[in-house]
């Protein structure tokens, strides 16, 4: 084959264009520590690290929704905590102001006593985590009872998202806790479980809303309210069941104001009726308090599993954009050499002319 | 008879032969460098012989032509694989700056955005009554956006750009076309006598055929009675017919496209020819603008749309914190002409992040049903027809544009090796080297002094001749 002058040098032209082309290349991964660095170094890997990354993204704010239930969870048990405390220090009052033998301590002393409890009921109902009041559904910014222990919040569930496509509702309302609506068979109907994820759903949701709550609202007004002894009060159940609405729930602060109203009119038996409410309604705060450590444990099973999935995801993601930087060094001294190798039999390839030795 | 003058005459056509072959061989070297130069040959034949009795005796030599070395064929290859190469490389540098818009292996993009955009929801959702969450809600809207738009106008930068590319294509194209015709003109003149080839137009020619192939597809055919070339562009415009030359012209149409126009007659319509052109630089940078460049406007678009339709369907069930039913998020136009530029947050919300609505009821300020349907959206397979959430159609578009980007970068490296070994070959075949020529010139200064050698003793012999009586 004829060789001549410019075809050594578009060979050395394209030899040393390449190698520098790989060194350039491989420069870029080891300063960047990344295998992929444009989305033509590896289309399929690109589309799955942005896709990892958004997993990841998502894990994040889930965590952090869960961190933030869990806390707004925290809140909720420890105020339910001092509500269980108070029902049974009122318990032990009653039960001390139900006999007529009681050590002497007048029933107005103890009811003094069951009062300030009442209070402190009434302000732990209108607890606080951050602006919002805890108690008062979804009317969380103006504070749920007054002082006669009436409801000024609704029924409604915040729900927090711990994980793709599942929620967790993070706040229990004051009418279930502190009134005993919607525990036991009273026939109200309580808010739906899913959440709306559509357009379509929250139109649903919407008027299933509506409608739930005018049923609701009829039904609180049919009531035909019982007339208990003055210590259980108005629409309250003798017994284990209410008569009329069916319901088991108590009114703690009717229950207990009622209680206060005994002591002071120094009525016994109005006192030792009482007295097994009383059990209910720590019962209903008890079983409130289960609920809260039910959905902390899902909380906690949840962000575990976030967690797992976090590394899966992080180490799947570095596997297939990360450089193997060992390889990587191999390849650039090897590149290094051959670059250098190019180099040096260039000069001598292009150096060399018949003309040199024509003299 | 052998006369002496005859010897003379050798001699003299000897000198006179090796001058011109050293002159060609000076020539090669000189055009060493040259572009599309072939190395030239002289063809010495022997001179006509003459009767001498019962022998033909020779005369010496001449020159029977002074041709180039190569092969036509590969010529026309190398003007083939020319244009292919041109078509990709046309392409290449624009999807690279297509491949970095779309890049988030270095910077922060629409990826992270989107998903930015749908967890402050899940932080409003966590706390509807909170202005922060809902101030962040909005400056990730408007975050978003930029982003769009951002990518949207390096789309629209490449797209001036390869119109750029095709304006000064075409400028380029005129001026070998002009070159060209001048050329015809010139190699018609110098072979009219039947002996001679104009070796150097040829060349020279040849190359600026191979320089316009590569900016755009042309057909081509030599006269081979005038050896002049007539050259059509595309399919319709006729360029180069014999010495005279048409050019193209560029027009912006309505969509901010280049075009190439043809003139059908001297200051006739001009038509618009664009389509015809599939191969060479400008076919590339064609097809990358009417193609890809295009489809990925359009797509980003279509994902933008979406996410603030469908996010203005659900913000419309909501109400806000003034317990008002839930206004547009997003300002789309209603028309339906829809581009980024329009895409903007209410201006309402954008004054007062308030009017963001999460509740699914009035009065119910901890209510966040409606933030959780919003970044459900991000889950909801909108996009390709219910196939697609709105990452995987962003994710897949960066995916294909990765799977285009690579397949041309390899197809380019191939058709350069191809490119390369067909150049590689020519060189083989018409290239100058210098070691051959350096031969060449000592046979022939070597041949030249030999012959003024034979003057010189022809010379001798006449002395001789005339001085048989003094002897």
């Amino acid at each position: 084959m004829r060789v001549t002058d410019k075809m050594n040098q578009i060979q050395v032209m394209n030899n040393i264009q390449k190698n520098r082309g790989e060194l350039s290349s491989l420069q870029n991964q080891a300063a960047t520590m990344k295998r992929v660095n444009r989305p033509s170094d590896d289309p399929v890997a690109v589309a799955k690290i942005l896709l990892n990354r958004t997993e990841n993204k998502n894990i994040e704010q889930f965590d952090k929704n869960i961190f933030f239930a869990k806390s707004f969870l925290d809140s909720t048990e420890a105020s339910l905590s001092q509500v269980g405390e108070a029902l049974v220090r009122v318990k032990e009052l009653a039960l001390q102001a139900a006999s007529d033998t009681n050590g002497g301590t007048p029933r107005e002393m103890i009811s003094s006593e069951v009062s300030q409890i009442y209070n402190s009921l009434v302000e732990i109902a209108n607890r606080r985590s951050g602006e919002r009041y805890i108690f008062a559904g979804h009317k969380t910014l103006n504070a749920p009872f007054n002082n006669e222990g009436e409801y000024a919040g609704d029924d409604g569930e915040i729900k927090i998202q711990n994980q793709k496509g599942q929620f967790v509702t993070m706040n229990l309302t004051g009418d279930r806790i502190f009134l005993g609506r919607g525990v036991g068979g009273d026939d109200l109907i309580k808010p739906s479980t899913d959440t709306p994820q559509t357009v379509e759903e929250v139109q649903k949701y919407k008027l299933s809303e509506a409608d739930r709550q005018f049923q609701n609202q009829e039904l609180m007004e049919n009531k035909i309210e019982t007339r208990g002894p003055a210590s259980v009060g108005r629409v309250q159940r003798l017994g284990n069941q209410d008569p009329v609405s069916g319901g088991s729930g108590v009114n703690i602060f009717t229950l207990i104001s009622g209680l206060d109203a005994a002591l002071k009119a120094n009525d016994r038996e109005g006192i030792q009726d009482a007295l097994e409410p009383l059990d209910q309604a720590l019962n209903q705060v008890n079983i409130a308090r289960a609920d809260i450590g039910g959905r902390m444990n899902q909380l906690n099973a949840t962000a575990d599993a976030n967690q797992k999935s976090s590394i899966e995801n992080k180490t799947q993601t570095s596997q297939i954009e990360d450089a193997d930087l060992f390889q990587v060094m191999t390849e650039l001294n090897r590149t290094d050499a051959a670059l250098k190798g190019s180099l040096e039999t260039s000069h001598k390839l292009m150096s060399m002319s018949l003309l040199d030795f024509l003299k | 008879m052998a006369k002496i003058h005859s010897l003379l005459d050798v001699g003299k056509r000897g000198m006179m032969v090796s001058q011109s072959a050293l002159q060609t061989t000076s020539h090669n070297i000189a055009n060493k460098s040259t572009e599309g130069y072939s190395r030239q040959r002289v063809d010495i034949e022997t001179n006509p012989a003459i009767d001498d009795g019962r022998f033909r005796l020779g005369t010496g030599s001449q020159i029977g032509s002074i041709s180039r070395v190569g092969n036509p064929w590969l010529e026309k290859q190398i003007e083939r694989e020319g244009s292919s190469y041109a078509f990709l490389e046309g392409r290449s540098g624009a999807m690279q700056r297509v491949e970095a818009v779309f890049n988030e292996q270095s910077v922060k993009g629409l990826n992270n955005s989107m998903s930015e955009f749908f967890n402050s929801f899940r932080e409003l959702a966590n706390n509807p009554e909170s202005t922060v969450s809902r101030t962040v809600v909005r400056d990730n809207a408007v975050g978003m956006i930029k982003n769009f738009q951002s990518m949207d106008e390096q789309i629209d930068a490449v797209k001036n750009d390869l119109n750029k590319t095709i304006e000064t294509g075409v400028n380029e194209v005129n001026g070998y076309v002009k070159e060209i015709a001048t050329l015809n003109q010139k190699i018609q003149a110098a072979e009219i006598s039947d002996r001679a080839t104009a070796n150097d137009e040829r060349d020279r020619r040849d190359l600026l055929v191979k320089k316009l192939s590569e900016k755009l597809d042309i057909s081509y055919a030599e006269d081979s009675k005038s050896g002049m070339l007539n050259i059509t562009a595309g399919k319709t415009g006729v360029l180069v017919a014999g010495t005279s030359a048409s050019t193209l012209s560029t027009a912006t149409n309505e969509n901010n496209e280049t075009q190439i126009m043809y003139e059908l007659s001297k200051g006739g319509t001009s038509v618009d020819i664009t389509d015809q052109f599939k191969r060479g630089a400008l076919g590339g940078s064609i097809e990358l603008r009417d193609g890809m460049v295009a489809d990925l406007k359009s797509q980003l678009e279509e994902l933008s749309y979406n996410i603030a339709s469908e996010v203005n369907n659900a913000h419309a069930e909501g109400f806000d914190r003034y317990n008002i039913e839930g206004v547009n998020f997003f300002n789309i136009p209603a028309d339906g002409k829809y581009t980024l530029r329009d895409l903007s947050v209410n201006k309402a919300i954008n004054d007062d992040v308030g009017r963001i609505a999460a509740a699914a009821k009035p009065n119910a300020p901890g209510d966040n049903t409606v933030a959780n349907v919003i970044h459900s959206l991000q889950f909801k397979r909108v996009m390709s027809g219910g196939q697609a959430t709105f990452d995987d159609f962003y994710n897949s578009k960066v995916g294909q544009i990765g799977i285009a980007s690579q397949r041309l970068n390899s197809g380019l490296e191939s058709q350069k090796n191809i490119l390369d070994q067909l150049k590689n070959t020519r060189e083989a075949v018409s290239g100058v080297s210098l070691d051959e020529e350096a031969t060449k010139m000592i046979e022939y200064q070597k041949a030249f002094e030999a012959s003024a050698r034979v003057i010189k003793m022809a010379d001798e012999m006449f002395d001789t001749v005339l001085n048989l009586k003094r002897l």
